[in-house]
């Protein structure tokens, strides 16, 4: 079962990255570039129809999609240099450290993502980097979490006890053992961080608080849209979904049977 | 005593307490007295077989000697460096020289890594070897210690039977040249026409590399067969110590004639004399005076005040049992 | 002549599906079991020989068995266990069969004393008042040398040991009188002085009650303390059987004297100076099983084109004796 819902996901994020990558050779339109034909429906030339600035819909969706995965991308990356290393510090060396870290990664579970991420992007700016940096922020307990509980089960397996006693100190054991053991666990959360971060950043970009234009970005697009849905309901829906399929098929590929 | 008698290996007044901890902040209620007050000593080439029931305190022994768990107390001295008290850095180096065997050998190898990568991981540690190519040839060489071929270099554990992983164990063991070997339980996870090939590569291994061996387990027919001499442990504390036939044949501690009249003869017939009584009683509240006396047949009321000490009883023969007017039955056919 | 036997199992086999194909787990395998007799089925992982007690009692939902099993009942007619409805087969297990396994703890329900527990099935199966059921399971837990039985009523399974745990799976499984028990292993998990005291015990109940015992077990030690009949097993055919007197005296199938001598004996070391000789090889893997005899890669009589070609049938080398080995008779004339 698990592996079929991975496969599914894997489709999803292969085309939706094939798509993000190529965009600059395959969308029919510069995606600032207005014209006179405003809020037209879909038709052989514009396939989901204009905005209210002439510009293509569809080719903003494909340019849309770079920003929504490099900040996915950029977020787990983030969530992954902070998380790791804490997870595998608690969950090695336990005791005291464990404590401390647990504590600190339940303070931030605590906290609700889309808020916090909110207060911070209003004091320091919406630009690409703060979001990415900000997003990582939020999502690494989740990451450290794992990372901890992995170690913590791996430490105490005998072939660990068997590094030891012939004398591998805790950097060959993490880099050796644990790590090789814990990776794949780890880039699947990560899966779920990029969803994560695609659905914040989107939100954050409704709420006024995204990229800011004349950059194409989902959550942008549907704010822009909602004001015009009676017009061209294809101006939100068509961003929306693109959200939606592309979240989804990165929380298959991170899902986990518990 | 020339200089050849000295013991490699000398434990003194070992012990391990484990806290019981309860609540969030850990308030102590109470110890577990794992070891409690060992000393044996195992001499150059000998196997010292550690026999007991499961909570006697053998695994943290063989565990303590290496310093994979910290000892609370006691000295573990090796030819003359006290092990207890190195450093980081000099226990690594330490390590060279005594090695482990474990009871699992699925459990005691990374999944992931190949065989050859699992030979390498000791020679890489301690700086063995120059390049992939001389600690490949390290690996092959060790393959055919212990019977395997060269074939194996790029298989992985999953794909190899019980026995073959064992020796893949014993193999990684004997990767650093060790003088010193535990060997914890390294055959009762093995089928049985398995365990016999691994006892005898354990012998021969010996007998070619000088090994000296702490023989830690539960079935005392097959210690019996390997070690030179046998200690006996109960709750944390060694109740009798001698040469191997002696603990055997001739014993003199009361529970080591009930943890020999319990192994099951394989003789048509074979009638039991003696019928164990009780369990083993929990050792965070091991009973005063002698821990044994719950569920010995012989015991007095002074068993209950006086801890008994190991005794002479015969040349390198030990009891820690206050009685010596016992005559206990031989069950040996 | 022969008794009644109260079990006949004929030419069952049992094979499990899996991703490289069938695989055949257990392979024509016959044996009878008298009332009131002990009989032990030995083999090592791999043997078949836990997968045959537990096809005896339709207890492997994913294999495919067939063949016979016929049980004789309490009341006197015959029932095969293989063809019975799963209703019928669970009364079978509930009153005339009973089984004990390696792990008591996954039997036992960890929110409810083991009173409760063991009151409940009684007033189940046996139809008792609370009372009486109370009373009853005193009494089983005092014959299975539960030292402090009242106490051990009012406790959970976590709270006992292994051996006190087994103890109490043994009497609930014997509450309701079975005729024939099946022991997978039950003392495999627990230390030589628990296993000595719970074997010991199931010697005494046996006497009394006059049910019989099908012991499953890997160590050969057990099988002479407590059997007077031995099955041996090995890559999922019957190798030998008979006596475990006969058996370990005079083993015709060189896998079994070869597992008698690899077996290191206490006081023998010393006494006779009687090396152990391991058998060489490794156990056959179920997926890639030798051709011919199932033993002859690792047997040291082994003749190519003797051994090799067909499988063996398993002859009958004295009354009450069964081998299976092609060259039994050549290597019973050298032994002499």
């Amino acid at each position: 079962m698990k592996n079929r819902n991975a496969l599914i996901g894997f489709v999803i994020v292969s085309i939706v990255t094939t798509l993000a990558i190529a965009a600059p050779w395959i969308a029919p339109y510069d995606p600032a570039t207005t014209s006179i034909r405003l809020f037209e429906g879909p038709s052989a030339e514009h396939w989901l129809g204009t905005d209210q600035l002439g510009r293509d819909i569809f080719s903003r969706i494909l340019f849309g999609a770079r920003v929504s995965l490099i900040i996915g991308a950029g977020s787990a990356v983030v969530a992954g240099i902070i998380g790791v290393p804490i997870g595998l510090a608690a969950g090695y060396l336990g005791r005291t450290v464990d404590m401390m870290a647990m504590q600190f990664i339940n303070l931030f579970i605590a906290l609700p993502g889309l808020v916090l991420a909110l207060i911070i992007i209003t004091m320091t700016g919406a630009t690409m980097l703060n979001i990415v940096l900000v997003l990582g922020f939020v999502a690494w307990p989740g990451v450290a979490r794992l990372a901890r509980g992995q170690t913590f089960a791996i430490r105490e397996s005998v072939y660990v006890e068997a590094a030891r006693a012939v004398g591998g100190g805790t950097a060959w054991i993490i880099i050796r053992h644990i790590w090789p053991n814990i990776f794949r666990l780890v880039a699947v959360q990560l899966a779920t961080v990029v969803a994560f971060a695609i659905f914040t950043s989107s939100s954050l970009s409704f709420l006024g608080l995204g990229v800011p234009p004349p950059t194409a970005d989902w959550g942008g697009m549907v704010r822009s849209g909602v004001d015009y849905l009676s017009v061209n309901p294809y101006m939100s829906l068509a961003p929306g979904f693109s959200v939606a399929i592309t979240i989804f098929g990165f929380y298959m590929l991170g899902y986990r049977e518990e | 005593m020339s200089s050849e008698m000295a013991p490699l290996l000398q434990v003194e007044g070992l012990r391990k307490w484990f806290d019981i901890t309860r609540g969030v902040f850990g308030r102590k209620v109470g110890q577990v007295k794992a070891v409690d007050d060992v000393s044996f000593t195992v001499r150059s080439r000998e196997v010292l077989g550690l026999a007991g029931e499961s909570g006697s305190g053998k695994t943290t022994i063989g565990r303590s000697v290496l310093r994979l768990v910290e000892p609370s107390a006691g000295r573990v001295v090796f030819d003359g460096t006290d092990v207890t008290s190195l450093n980081t850095a000099d226990l690594r180096r330490f390590r060279r020289r005594m090695q482990i065997i474990f009871q699992d050998p699925l459990a005691a190898l990374n999944p992931q890594m190949t065989i050859e990568e699992v030979l390498s991981e000791p020679l890489i540690v301690q700086g063995i070897g120059r390049s992939d190519a001389d600690r490949r040839n390290r690996a092959v060489e060790l393959l055919d210690s212990v019977s395997l071929s060269s074939d194996y270099l790029k298989r992985r554990p999953g794909e190899m039977s019980g026995g073959q992983r064992q020796r893949i164990v014993i193999a990684r063991a004997l990767a650093v040249n060790p003088e010193f070997i535990v060997a914890d339980e390294p055959v009762s996870a093995l089928d049985v026409s398995i365990q016999a090939q691994i006892i005898a590569l354990l012998i021969e291994l010996k007998g070619r590399l000088g090994l000296s061996m702490l023989f830690i387990s539960h079935d005392l027919a097959a210690m019996e067969y390997i070690s030179d001499r046998i200690a006996v442990l109960y709750l944390g504390r060694v109740m009798e110590i001698g040469p191997s036939s002696e603990v055997c044949g001739n014993f003199k501690h009361p529970y080591t004639e009930m943890l020999i009249s319990a192994v099951p003869q394989p003789e048509p017939g074979y009638q039991r004399k003696i019928f164990p009584a009780g369990e083993i009683p929990s050792a965070a509240s091991p009973p005063s005076g002698c821990v044994f006396r719950t569920r010995c047949s012989y015991a007095r009321p002074e068993c209950a005040q006086i801890v008994p000490q190991l005794r002479k009883v015969a040349e390198d023969h030990y009891t820690a049992c206050i009685r010596d007017d016992l005559s206990l039955s031989r069950v040996l056919l | 002549m022969a008794r009644n036997s109260l079990l006949e199992v004929e030419n069952v086999s049992v094979s499990f599906k899996s991703a490289q194909g069938p695989i055949r787990a257990v392979r024509d395998v016959s044996f009878r079991i008298n009332p009131g007799e002990i009989v032990a089925l030995v083999g090592e992982s791999g043997s078949g020989k836990s997968t045959t007690g537990l096809a005896t009692m339709q207890l492997i939902p994913s294999a495919t068995v067939s063949g016979r099993i016929c049980l004789t009942r309490k009341d006197g007619t015959k029932a095969d266990l293989v063809s019975l409805s799963e209703s019928d087969i669970r009364r079978v297990r509930g009153n005339e069969v009973a089984m004990i396994f390696q792990e008591p703890m996954s039997s036992l329900d960890p929110v409810f004393t083991i009173g409760t527990q063991m009151c409940e099935a009684a007033r189940v199966h046996q139809r008792l008042s609370y009372r009486q059921a109370y009373a009853a399971s005193i009494k089983a837990l005092e014959a299975v040398g539960m030292p402090d039985p009242e106490k051990c009523m009012e406790t959970y399974q976590h709270k006992l040991s292994g051996g006190m745990r087994q103890r109490v799976m043994i009497a609930m499984a014997l509450s309701s009188k079975p005729s024939l028990l099946i022991a997978d292993e039950p003392t495999t998990a627990l230390d030589v002085t628990i296993q000595a005291q719970i074997v010991e015990y199931l010697k005494r109940i046996q006497k009394q009650t006059g049910m019989a015992i099908l012991f499953i077990t890997h160590n050969l030690g057990l099988v002479a303390e407590i059997a007077d009949r031995a099955i041996v097993m090995y890559a999922g055919e019957i190798v030998e059987s008979g006596s475990v007197s006969e058996l370990f005296t005079r083993p015709r199938m060189p896998y079994t004297s070869g597992l008698l001598k690899s077996l290191p004996r206490l006081g023998r070391k010393k006494t006779l100076g009687t090396p152990i000789e391991p058998i060489p090889g490794s156990l056959p893997s179920p997926l890639a099983l030798p051709s011919g005899c199932k033993f002859h890669p690792r047997c040291g009589h082994f003749v190519a084109g003797v051994c090799d070609t067909a499988v063996p049938e398993l002859e009958s080398s004295d009354q009450a004796h069964q081998v299976r080995c092609a060259r039994w008779r050549d290597i019973a004339r050298t032994a002499q």
